[in-house]
């Protein structure tokens, strides 16, 4: 039987996947009964404040808490010199705790407060005197590029980093943490052949995740020298792991247990208040929650890389794109941000999977600077260089004459070629989401345009690819117990994106029981066993594959136990809704039977084995780029890619620059959507946070601060303005996913920002360069153009 | 730079900590407690833009607030004259009520309650706090200032009436003097022939004027401009009425052309940065949202002839 | 610091309380810390993100600054008081549509949606939008959720 003949079986076998089986969360979170992690509440916990810095760079001079020390109700005050001397970071270690001999960004904390009310730890804090020697400080990136730049990091080449992620110094510019470099084929040869050169810069702003949910910890320092943490992070074992490299004490030791989160979208794989938070505990021998306000979110905690895209592209008369040369700037801010080194490299593999191009060259740089430390933001990078490319793939079209979709057609990568990394291009299906948004987009229509008056329509168009990272892994642990339940065990936290109900699903479609049988049972290192984190899109595959292995396991234990209880071959039976019955035959047995009881009946355990356990992982290993020529070692640097198009349809005010985005269609083939309307809601949620970076949302910092850390000036998308967002949802299954499944999570952020771009080019012929897109850029592009055509 | 303020906090004493919160249940006794306390006191009417202001720690010391609720000054009036709306009228019940649907010519009063959201602030938020906090990026000041609203304040020394034009001064700063109070807002009665129009440029929905524009005009029988008012907000410290543009287009037909070379004269303001915008877009686009609020004004005054 | 602490009654979700208060607290810090009633979220304080939208006399507001000595007398309505089981219509459609996410912003919408079906039972697309335009979600593009309440206004007319 061929694969696809036996894909085709299964589905109409299937019970619950690609179902849109009733979210798991959400009754409980529509109850207001749910406890996310700004909830959550300890018996007699202390309440943590942190100092931060108001200068974007200074020495300390001198930290002076007595005063803070001695107010009434303070039970601990902690400064860099109460804890460990030792940086932190997951792939460079260059993050203080507390900032010990300079402060590098504003909103840097400096030291922290536990007391017995958050009203007494706001006194206390405002009581710590900080004294300052204000630095030169630089937050243009391209400054910080310099050999005279302010050099933020003077010790920076005695950092430790992770091994995938090695740091390049460079001692002729000092700011510069990572640099990656692709070379592929000739691109001085190419360009020679080339009968047009197309260049341009573009860039993105910094935007800030706005995870609705403001990043809070809960921390108890155990009397045996454990510690508990409770954060509702996207990734526990990586909380922990950092509260392991920072305290120095073994990871077994610390336990951290995720509650619901409200929302995190890539900012809550970092450390946020947890350290803090244990470090405060460990002061003062009780518990203690750091719950950050809004601004400190904005200010502290971490924002989307800033690029700079330079692109060019030597161009042949038919539009095929013969050379290629993209520098990237990213401004990393102030430290490492935790994954802030891998945006660096993954951004690679946004510019290389979709357009097959046979002279290739890429840098990547990430530069120190005093503004807010980058980080990882769904989308991971690629967003960043979508944004450039497929803006650039416009600007070639008009350049040329050409048309838009027949120039990035006759660009694709198929699959089998190889891409400017080597790796080998599985099939991809650009082709069916670009029909499928051309569908709607109906480019083909004349267009429909007002006949007088300052509004003008135009469409656009992107097309993306995401892909989700590697090596990576998940396990899932299953445990079947006698009452006909089953509690799943990941350590995959809820972060709103429907995780739970995915995973009970599978678990569910594997044992042949109702959804509801299955218990989620929320991550907590002591207990569930290790997963990467919500990152990547990455879970429904990984975590969603390991799921299925558990529950397969439980499911083949059941049938062992059954068969020997009813003395017929494993091959003749069944599971079915907790019984298990011979196929063609007349014997049955309840699950429940293979358990025992004690005499007081007060529980039941598993002959032989006591529980009922089954386990899964999933771990996929892949090769690592050559830093000097970008080569993948292998011929698969990443787990699978996701084909993205993007089309909307625009209104532009040509006297205001004010625009109105009409229609959004997204489509995206996630090789099996195991919970339709949840693939709905992440397109349509995805998009939408697209469009705010895309139009509106930018931390503006003007002299060295942040002047818009507040929800009143920083502006997102908002139920008014916002237009409906069609979700076109595509089936080609991916070989190794969970029932064909990929994930879905970030592809939709991807294709939005350059696609509204072009719109606007088409309602104006004026261009905007870099986002968001706001109405003062497009006005000034508007004008630009009129300019030139005089 | 208008901005609601930065805010990284280094100064102790800014944290927002009042130790009394009063009710006093009659205005003398409400002008009597801020006239004794002075600058510690302070009157919290719907208090959300006291505390937009005292989470980004621009509240100087504060020990009392005098919350104005229960002094009977939420009603809206009308008699012959005038339009007559207390203080403590949250923008919900202006909003809602039927005389300020039902009266012509205060087309701009309404279309600004219309742009000012969201529902939580207007359930709340009052006609004398979106007066008194005096910020330039409200909605309500530049829509009253256009029909020419006064102000009924009271105080120690009795009570007096003023423009509200001019009222605000600068940015957070207005004319309420120690121990005084707004008590009302007076709108005079628009005569036949009027009409008004407010408008607003704003990033979402949800957003403190970038700018906006309230305009006011009054044709005469030969559908001639008589008088008009044009102010325009979120360009200074305070919103500003326009008296080049109002002149220009005072005894013209009122054609697209004459008001089109009038509203040139708004980009002549100077403006501020925010962050919203910058000074030079605001200047751009100043002179089109006034245009386009003086062609409405316009058209409705037309049909109120 | 010579406070004067007030003590207040106010009823929530029809139990009244008696608390004491600073000056200066919010309604939301004391819903959430001295009543445990955590649904009733906390997201800026600052009235700019929605999520701890509650109703006090019938009407809307956001109980992050809304001074708690100000609802003194008055009637809360928070989500917790909403339904015994979970079952409201506004509850029942966001569920079955799988209208929200991380759903943080959930308990606020639904607040924002019942202090708009109350005086609007039959509500616009528009109407709705414009009802919900101080509630931010993060993670939803809106329409599914707009769309839950519209069912949810059908269903609430129908069992009148």
């Amino acid at each position: 039987m061929s694969t696809t003949q036996q894909q085709e079986e299964r589905e109409t076998l299937l019970r619950h996947i690609g179902k849109s089986v009733t979210r798991v969360d959400l009754k409980a979170k529509m109850t207001g009964r749910a406890i996310y992690g700004y909830d959550f509440s300890l018996p007699h916990m202390l309440h943590g404040k942190i100092k931060r810095s108001p200068y974007p760079h200074a020495r300390i001079l001198k930290i002076d808490t007595e005063a803070a020390r001695t107010l009434n109700g303070v039970r601990a005050v902690i400064t860099a010199w109460d804890v460990p001397n030792s940086l932190y970071g997951v792939m460079l270690k260059d993050t203080p705790m507390l900032a010990r001999d300079r402060v590098r960004y504003v909103g840097e904390a400096v030291a922290a407060v536990a007391a017995d009310s958050l009203e007494i730890a706001e006194e206390a804090v405002d009581l710590i005197k900080v004294e300052y020697a204000p630095l030169p400080y630089v937050t243009n990136v391209e400054k910080a590029l310099e050999k005279e730049s302010v050099v933020i990091h003077p010790d920076l080449p005695t950092y430790k980093a992770g091994p995938p992620f090695p740091v390049r110094i460079d001692p002729n510019r000092p700011n510069v943490g990572n640099h990656y470099h692709v070379e592929h084929g000739n691109v001085e040869s190419g360009f020679s052949e080339a009968d047009f050169v197309v260049q341009n810069r573009f860039e993105t702003a910094a935007m800030q995740h706005m995870h609705l949910e403001p990043s809070c910890a809960v921390a108890r320092a155990e009397p045996d020298g454990r510690v508990t943490i409770w954060s509702a992070t996207q990734s526990p074992y990586m909380i922990r792991q950092q509260i392991s490299d920072i305290f120095q004490i073994s990871t077994s030791r610390i336990r951290v247990i995720a509650p619901y989160e409200g929302g995190g979208f890539g900012s809550r794989l970092e450390v946020h208040s947890e350290p803090v938070a244990v470090a405060l505990a460990m002061k003062s021998r009780k518990p203690v929650k750091v719950a950050l306000t809004r601004e400190e979110v904005f200010t502290s905690t971490l924002v989307r890389h800033p690029f700079v895209v330079y692109i060019k592209d030597g161009v042949k008369r038919d539009g095929t794109i013969i050379a290629r040369d993209m520098k990237v700037i990213l401004n990393g801010g102030a430290y490492s941000g935790g994954f802030g080194m891998s945006v660096c490299r993954n951004c690679i593999f946004g510019a290389v999977s979709t357009y097959n191009i046979a002279n290739f060259r890429f840098d990547s740089i990430r530069v120190f600077t005093n503004a807010p430390p980058g980080g990882a933001f769904r989308g991971y990078g690629s967003t960043q260089v979508d944004w450039a490319i497929e803006c650039q793939m416009d600007c070639i079209a008009n350049e040329l004459h050409l048309d838009k979709i027949q120039i990035r057609r006759r660009n694709l990568l198929h699959a089998g070629d190889r891409n400017a990394i080597g790796e080998t291009m599985k099939d991809v299906n650009h082709h069916g989401v670009v029909e499928r948004v051309l569908e709607k987009l109906r480019l083909d229509e004349p267009r429909q345009d007002y006949d007088s008056g300052p509004w003008r329509r135009g469409k656009g168009f992107a097309l993306t690819t995401k892909y989700t990272t590697a090596p990576t892994a998940s396990a899932a642990t299953v445990r079947v117990l006698d009452d006909h339940t089953v509690i799943l065990f990941v350590s995959g936290t809820e972060i709103g994106a429907g995780s739970d109900t995915i995973y009970s699903q599978i678990v569910a479609e594997e044992l042949n029981c109702p959804v509801e049988s299955v218990i989620v049972s929320g991550p907590d290192t002591m207990f569930t066993p290790f997963d990467d984190g919500a990152n990547s899109s990455r879970r429904t595959y990984y975590l969603g594959n390991a799921c299925r292995m558990a529950a397969q396991d439980a499911r083949q234990q059941i049938l062992e136990r059954a068969s020997r209880a009813l003395q017929v071959p494993e091959s003749n039976l069944m599971v079915e809704d907790w019984k298990i019955v011979e196929r063609n035959g007349s014997k049955s047995i309840k699950v429940s039977e293979l358990f025992l009881k004690d005499q007081t009946r007060s529980g039941a355990f598993l002959p032989g084995s006591g529980d009922l356990i089954g386990r899964g992982v999933w771990h996929e290993r892949v090769g690592f780029l050559d830093p000097v020529t970008g080569r993948c070692t292998t011929d698969r640097a990443v787990t699978y890619y996701t084909p993205v198009a993007t089309g909307v349809e625009v209104e532009v005010n040509e006297e205001t620059g004010f625009m109105r985005v009409l229609n959004i269609y997204c489509a995206i083939d996630v090789g099996k959507a195991i919970n339709p309307l949840s693939v709905e809601g992440q397109i349509e949620g995805g998009v939408v946070q697209g469009l705010g970076g895309a139009i509106c949302e930018e931390l503006i910092l003007q002299d060295g601060k942040p002047i818009n850390a507040n929800l009143a000036d920083y502006k997102v998308p908002l139920s008014l303005g916002t237009p409906h967002v069609q979700a076109i949802v595509l089936e080609s299954p991916e070989a190794n996913g969970p029932y064909g499944a990929r994930g879905v999570g970030e592809g939709p952020i991807t294709g939005i920002s350059p696609a509204l771009a072009n719109a606007i080019v088409d309602a104006t012929g004026a261009r905007v360069y870099d986002i968001p897109l706001t109405p003062e850029k497009i006005l000034a592009a508007i004008n630009l153009k009129a300019k030139q055509r005089k | 730079m208008l901005k609601l303020g930065i805010a990284i906090d280094t100064v102790a004493s800014s944290r927002f900590r009042p130790e009394d919160y009063v009710f006093p249940a009659t205005m003398e006794e409400a002008i009597s407690i801020l006239s004794s306390e002075g600058e510690k006191a302070r009157i919290i009417a719907g208090g959300t833009m006291l505390f937009e202001l005292a989470e980004r720690k621009m509240i100087p010391e504060v020990k009392k607030l005098v919350d104005l609720s229960r002094i009977g000054l939420s009603y809206v009036a009308s008699d012959p004259e005038a339009i007559r709306i207390g203080s403590l009228t949250t923008l919900s019940e202006l909003t809602n009520h039927e005389t300020i649907g039902q009266t012509r010519g205060i087309g701009a009063l309404t279309d600004s309650l219309s742009w000012i959201r969201p529902i939580q602030v207007k359930n709340v938020a009052t006609v004398g706090g979106e007066i008194c906090s005096a910020t330039p990026l409200f909605d309500l000041p530049p829509a009253l200032i256009a029909l020419n609203a006064k102000l009924i304040l009271v105080g120690p020394n009795g009570s007096r009436t003023t423009d509200l034009d001019g009222f605000v001064l600068d940015y957070l700063l207005c004319d309420l003097r120690q121990g005084e109070l707004l008590k009302e807002v007076v709108i005079p009665r628009p005569k036949k022939g009027s009409g008004s129009t407010f408008t607003k440029l704003e990033r979402t929905a949800n957003d403190f004027a970038l700018l906006n524009c309230g305009v006011a005009l009054e044709l005469d029988k030969e559908a001639k401009c008589r008088s008009a008012c044009v102010c325009l907000g979120g360009a200074l410290g305070a919103p500003s009425r326009l008296s080049k543009v109002e002149n220009k287009l005072v005894k013209t037909n009122l054609s697209r052309q004459d008001i089109e070379k009038a509203a040139e004269f708004a980009s002549e303001v100077q403006m501020s940065q925010s962050v919203q915008a910058s000074s030079a877009y605001k200047k751009s686009v100043a002179k089109i949202i006034c245009r386009d609020t003086i062609l409405s004004a316009k058209e409705r005054a037309l049909d109120n002839n | 610091m010579a406070r004067a602490r007030k003590r207040i009654s106010l009823n929530v979700n029809g139990t009244d309380y008696s608390i004491e208060a600073n000056p200066y607290d919010s309604l939301n810090w004391i819903l959430r810390e001295e009543l445990g009633l955590t649904g009733t979220k906390r997201g800026c304080d600052t009235g700019g993100c929605g999520s701890c939208t509650v109703m006090v006399d019938g009407k809307a507001i956001y109980s992050c600054m809304y001074p708690v000595v100000k609802a003194a007398g008055k009637t809360v309505e928070t989500i917790e008081g909403l339904s015994e089981e979970g079952d409201h219509p506004l509850q029942s459609a966001i569920v079955r549509n799988s209208a929200l996410q991380c759903a943080y912003c959930g308990p606020g919408i639904i607040m924002s949606a019942k202090s708009l079906l109350d005086s609007n039972p039959t509500p616009t697309e528009t109407e709705v939008r414009e009802a919900l335009v101080g509630n931010i979600c993060r993670c939803t593009g809106y329409g599914k959720v707009v769309k839950s309440i519209l069912e949810a206004s059908i269903e609430i007319a129908k069992s009148r």
